[in-house]
C-alpha cells in the first residue's frame, strides 16, 4: 500500500480489503487505536467498540478469503453520530437526559450497513439532542475541529465530521434537520449527503422533528457518500414514511459527465451574509463547472426567510411533543439553551404549526419551478462565514452570536422545509485557513443527479484529498 | 395569544408557572411567523391542503 490505510477513501479502503491487499482486521484495528487515541483530543467519541469487534472483522476477512463479500462496505470501519439505537448499546444523544439510556432496538439503518458488511466501530458526540449548529454541548464539552481546535466542527453531527474528518473512520452517518449534517461536513472539510425527506428510513433514530428529520452519509468524497446512500436508502416496514421508490445504482451513474448541466446561481438571499472568501470560493467552483462543459444561470430565489420561520415551528413544536415528558420532569437535566428551543414549541398555536406544514406542498412546487424549472441543480454556499472559534460562538455580546449563528444555518434550514436533496463538498480554505464548503440542490430523489455532479468536481479538484495535521 | 390563556395552559400541563421573557426569543418568533403567514395569506396561498400534500409534491417529482 503506497498510502497510509488512515487515509485511503472509503471507497479505496473497501477495494483495498476486497482484493486482500489489506485485512479488515488491519483496517479496523487501526481506526480502533486511533478514535481511542485521538477521539478525546477531539471530543468526537462518545463510546468505543470493544475489542470484540475484531472477531467481527477476522470472520469478515475468512469470508474474503473463501470469496464471500457480504456488500460494497465488507470489512470497512464506521461509526456514528450517538443517536442511531442498537439493540443493548446505550444511546445518549448528546444528553445527559438519556445518558443511561439503552436501546431494545436497531436503526434499519445500522442493519443496512451490517447486511453491507461495515463494521460499527462505536458512537460518535454530538450537540445535545442534536441542536446547535457549532457542535456545543453543554454536558460534555464542546466539539472540536481537527483543523484547529479553538474552532467549532459544526453541529449537530459534529463527532461524525471530527472523525471521518481527522481519518479516525472512512464515513459515518448523520442527520439533518436544519443542516446538521451540512454544517459539520463544510466546516470540517467533507462532503456530506442531505436526502431527499423520505428516501431513507428513520426507523431506530432519535427524533428532533419527524417532519424534517433526514439520515445521510458524512464522507470524504462523493463516491463515498453514494456507496453509503446505497447501503441505507429505500422503502422500510418499519417507517411508513420511507419512500417506496426503488434506489438506482448511485455509483454507476458517478460519469463525470456534466456537459450541458445547468446549474442556477441565486441573485438574492443566500450570499446576503457570505464574506468576501467565501464569494471567491464558490465562484471558482463555478469556474470549474464551465470548464467541465456546465452552463451556469442566474436565478432568483422565493421567500426563503418564509421558509425558515416555518421550519422554525414545525420543529420547535414536534420537538416540544417529543421531549414535554422530560420538560415536565427532568427539567433541569437539559442545558438553559436547548431547553429553551425546545420549551418554545409548546407555545406555538395548533393552527400555525398546521399551517405550516399545509402550505410545504405549494411552497415546495413554487421553489423547484423557481429554481430548478430551467436548470438541473442550485448551486449555494453551504455555511456563509469563515469557520468560528468556539469562544466567537459561545461568549460576549449575545446579539452578535445570534447573528453568527444565524449566518451558519443560513443557507441550509430553508432546504429542510422544502425536503429537497443536498450535498455539501469541499472547496478550498478561507483566510483562517479553515475548510470551505459548496451545497448543490436538486429535484427531490435527484441523488445520483447531486452526487455525479459532486464527483465531476472531485476528479477535477482534490480538496477532498486534504487533510488536518493533528497536533497531539 | 393572551398571556393568560397561555401560561394557565402551560401551568396545566406542566404543573408550573410559564414566564414568558425567560423563553429566549419568543416575541421576536412569534412576530416573525404571524407576519410570515399574514404575506403568505396575502400572497394568495391557501391554507386548505393537508400536510400529506408535501409528500404527494416529493413523489410526483420523484417519478418523473
Amino acid at each position: 500500500m503506497s498510502t497510509a490505510i488512515e487515509q485511503l477513501t472509503l471507497e479505496e479502503a473497501a477495494r483495498a480489503i476486497a482484493r486482500g491487499d489489506v485485512s479488515s482486521e488491519q483496517v479496523t484495528a487501526l481506526s480502533l487505536e486511533r478514535l481511542r487515541r485521538l477521539g478525546p483530543l477531539l471530543n468526537c467519541v462518545a463510546n468505543v467498540a470493544d475489542d470484540s469487534v475484531l472477531d467481527v472483522a477476522r470472520t469478515l476477512d475468512r469470508e474474503r478469503a473463501r470469496g464471500k463479500l457480504r456488500g460494497r462496505l465488507h470489512g470497512v470501519p464506521l461509526a456514528h453520530k450517538d443517536l442511531f439505537y442498537r439493540k443493548g448499546r446505550r444511546v445518549a444523544c448528546g444528553s445527559k437526559i438519556r445518558r443511561d439510556f439503552v436501546a431494545n432496538t436497531t436503526a434499519t439503518v445500522l442493519e443496512r450497513l451490517d447486511a453491507a458488511g461495515a463494521l460499527d466501530l462505536g458512537t460518535l458526540h454530538m450537540s445535545e439532542f442534536a441542536f446547535s449548529p457549532t457542535g456545543y454541548n453543554h454536558h460534555y464539552g464542546h466539539g472540536l475541529n481537527p483543523w484547529d481546535l479553538t474552532r467549532v466542527p459544526g453541529g449537530s453531527s459534529s463527532g461524525s465530521a471530527a472523525a471521518v474528518a481527522a481519518r479516525l473512520v472512512y464515513g459515518s452517518l448523520g442527520t439533518d434537520s436544519g443542516g446538521s449534517l451540512r454544517h459539520p461536513a463544510a466546516m470540517c472539510g467533507l462532503t456530506g449527503l442531505k436526502p431527499t425527506q423520505t428516501r431513507v428510513s428513520r426507523a431506530g433514530v432519535m427524533p428532533l422533528s419527524h417532519s424534517l428529520d433526514c439520515v445521510g452519509p458524512l464522507a470524504r468524497t462523493a463516491r463515498d457518500c453514494a456507496w453509503l446512500l446505497q447501503a441505507i436508502a429505500g422503502p422500510d416496514h418499519a417507517d411508513p414514511t420511507a419512500a417506496g421508490f426503488s434506489v438506482p445504482d448511485f455509483d454507476a451513474g458517478l460519469t463525470g459527465d456534466v456537459t450541458g448541466l445547468r446549474i442556477a446561481v441565486p441573485t438574492n438571499y443566500y450570499y446576503d451574509h457570505a464574506t468576501e472568501d467565501v464569494r471567491r470560493l464558490l465562484d471558482a467552483t463555478l469556474d470549474v463547472y464551465r470548464q467541465l462543459g456546465a452552463k451556469v444561470s442566474p436565478v432568483r430565489v422565493p421567500d426563503v426567510n418564509l421558509f425558515n420561520t416555518l421550519a422554525q415551528v414545525i420543529m420547535g413544536v414536534e420537538a416540544a411533543t417529543i421531549h414535554q415528558r422530560w420538560l415536565a420532569t427532568r427539567r433541569n437535566e437539559y442545558s438553559d439553551i436547548v431547553r429553551a428551543r425546545i420549551e418554545v414549541g409548546l407555545m406555538y398555536p395548533a393552527t400555525r404549526y398546521c399551517e405550516a406544514l399545509a402550505l410545504r406542498g405549494k411552497l415546495t412546487e413554487a421553489f423547484i419551478s423557481a429554481t430548478l424549472g430551467e436548470c438541473d441543480v442550485l448551486h449555494l454556499p453551504a455555511v456563509s462565514i469563515p469557520v468560528p472559534t468556539i469562544e466567537e460562538t459561545t461568549n460576549g455580546d449575545p446579539a452578535h452570536i445570534a447573528r453568527t449563528l444565524g449566518a451558519l444555518t443560513h443557507c441550509t434550514r430553508g432546504i429542510n422545509y422544502l425536503g429537497l436533496p443536498a450535498v455539501t463538498l469541499p472547496c478550498g480554505f478561507t483566510a483562517n485557513r479553515m475548510p470551505c464548503g459548496f451545497q448543490l440542490v436538486g429535484r427531490p430523489f435527484a441523488e445520483g443527479l447531486l452526487l455525479r455532479v459532486a464527483d465531476a468536481y472531485q476528479r477535477a479538484i482534490d480538496w477532498h484529498r486534504r487533510a488536518p495535521a493533528l497536533q497531539e | 395569544m393572551d398571556a393568560d390563556i397561555l401560561t394557565g395552559h402551560f401551568r396545566e400541563i406542566y404543573g408550573r408557572d410559564l414566564n414568558l421573557d425567560a423563553v429566549s426569543g419568543y416575541a421576536d418568533i412569534v412576530a416573525k411567523l404571524n407576519a410570515a403567514i399574514r404575506d403568505a395569506a396575502e400572497k394568495g396561498l391557501a391554507f386548505e391542503d393537508e400536510p400529506s400534500a408535501f409528500l404527494g409534491v416529493i413523489a410526483r417529482h420523484g417519478q418523473l
